[in-house]
C-alpha cells in the first residue's frame, strides 16, 4: 500500500522522507518549500509543492489564487470568510478545503453540499486530533456531517519533524471508531483521493 | 323419486359436508401460518440465544516495528503503548485490553503484543498517538494482527531491517 500525506511542513526532508518511505508513504506534499521544481524525488519519496493560501474574502482569494505560480502546485484554502469558502468551493483551482479550529465557523452544511456538488475534499490536519478535547469535539462533529453527506476527506500530518508523521492504519482505526466508517473507508484520504488530485495536476508517481 | 323429507337430509349432509371441508381448509391454512410463525420464533429466539451469549475472549497477537532515533528497550515499549491506551480509552479498556509485550527484538526493535478480540482495535488505534518513549522519540507501526502466536513469530522474523 502507498500512502500520500497531504501536507508536511519539514525543513528536515532527508531524514522525513527516509522514515516515511518506512511508513509506505509514496509520496509527500510539501507546504513552504524552497525553490525546487514542482515535484521531485527524495529516498524514494515523491514530493510535491503545496501551497495553502489563506484568504478572509472573495476577492483577495481570486487575487492569491491568480498569481499562484505553477499548475502542478496543489493548492489547499484556508477559508476565513464565508465568500472564501464559497468560492473555494467552486473554484477549480483549489484542490482542498482546510478544516481547523480557524476555519471551523466558516464550513456549514452549505459549505459541505457545495463541496460534495463540486467534489473537493475537506483536508484535515492530523495534529487536531490529538489536540485539546473541546476543539476536537467541534471537528468531530464536521467530521461526522461531512462523512454522513459523503464529502471526501483527505489528511494531512503537517508535520514538521519525522516523529511527527502518523501510519494511516492506525489512524484509520482511530477515525473510524469515531465517525462509525470502516477504516478501510477511511483509508482512501491517504491513498486513492490525493493520488487523484495528483494525477490530475500532472504529477508522476 | 325421493320423499321431501330424504331431499333436507341430503342437503344438510351436504351443506355440513362443505361447512366442515372450508372449516378444515382454515384450520389447515391457520395452523399452516402458526407453524410459520413458530419457526420464525424459534429462529428468533435462537438469534437472542446466540447474541444473549457472553463473547468468548479470543487472544490475538499484533505484530509490530518500532522507528526510533535510537535504542529503545522492552520495557520501555510496553510502558508506551499501555500508556497511550489508557490516556486515549481510559482505565476500563486497559484493562480490557491488557496488552502485554510477549517478544521483542532490541536489535530490530520490533515485537509482538498480545491481547484480545474485543480490544485490538483499540490497541492498534492507541499505537498512532505513541510518540515518545522514556525521552527518545518512537513511532510504534502495527504490522499484522492474527490469532495464533506461531503465525506472529513467522511475520515477526520476516521483519528483517
Amino acid at each position: 500500500m502507498s500512502y500520500i500525506d497531504f501536507g508536511v511542513t519539514s525543513s528536515e526532508l532527508d531524514k522525513l522522507t527516509l522514515v516515511a518511505r518506512r511508513l509506505g508513504y509514496r509520496a509527500l506534499l510539501v507546504e513552504d518549500c524552497g525553490s525546487w521544481a514542482s515535484a521531485v524525488s527524495m529516498n524514494g519519496v515523491t514530493l510535491v509543492k503545496k501551497q495553502v493560501i489563506s484568504s478572509p474574502n472573495e476577492r483577495e482569494l481570486k487575487r492569491a489564487l491568480s498569481t499562484s505560480t505553477s499548475k502542478s502546485t496543489v493548492i489547499s484554502v484556508k477559508p476565513l470568510g464565508i465568500s472564501a469558502a464559497r468560492l473555494a468551493a467552486r473554484d477549480t483551482r483549489v484542490d482542498a478545503v482546510v478544516l481547523d479550529l480557524e476555519t471551523l465557523n466558516y464550513i456549514d452544511k452549505q459549505q459541505f453540499s457545495m463541496m460534495k456538488r463540486f467534489s473537493k475534499p475537506i483536508e484535515l490536519p492530523l495534529k487536531l486530533i490529538t489536540g485539546g478535547e473541546r476543539a476536537l469535539a467541534k471537528v468531530i462533529r464536521r467530521l461526522i456531517y461531512a462523512a454522513y453527506i459523503e464529502v471526501p476527506i483527505v489528511f494531512s500530518s503537517k508535520a514538521s519533524d519525522w516523529s511527527e508523521l502518523y501510519y494511516p492504519k492506525s489512524i484509520a482505526f482511530l477515525l473510524s471508531q469515531v465517525l462509525s466508517l470502516k477504516p478501510g473507508d477511511l483509508l482512501s484520504g491517504f491513498t486513492t483521493i490525493p493520488r487523484e488530485i495528483l494525477v490530475k495536476k500532472g504529477v508522476k508517481l | 323419486m325421493l320423499s321431501f323429507s330424504q331431499e333436507a337430509v341430503i342437503a344438510v349432509a351436504l351443506s355440513l359436508s362443505i361447512a366442515s371441508a372450508t372449516l378444515s381448509i382454515i384450520a389447515l391454512l391457520h395452523l399452516a401460518k402458526l407453524r410459520k410463525r413458530g419457526d420464525l420464533l424459534m429462529k428468533i429466539s435462537r438469534e437472542f440465544e446466540k447474541r444473549g451469549k457472553p463473547g468468548k475472549l479470543r487472544k490475538r497477537y499484533i505484530v509490530f516495528r518500532v522507528i526510533s532515533d535510537g535504542k529503545v528497550l522492552r520495557s520501555q515499549v510496553e510502558e508506551a503503548i499501555r500508556a497511550a491506551v489508557k490516556e486515549l480509552y481510559g482505565v476500563t479498556i486497559v484493562s480490557i485490553a491488557d496488552p502485554q509485550l510477549i517478544a521483542y527484538d532490541d536489535e530490530l526493535m520490533k515485537g509482538i503484543i498480545r491481547t484480545n478480540n474485543l480490544a485490538k482495535d483499540y490497541v492498534i488505534a492507541s499505537m498512532s498517538i505513541v510518540r515518545e518513549a522514556s525521552g527518545r522519540r518512537i513511532i510504534v507501526k502495527p504490522i499484522k494482527t492474527t490469532g495464533l502466536l506461531r503465525k506472529a513469530r513467522k511475520y515477526m522474523e520476516a521483519i528483517t531491517r
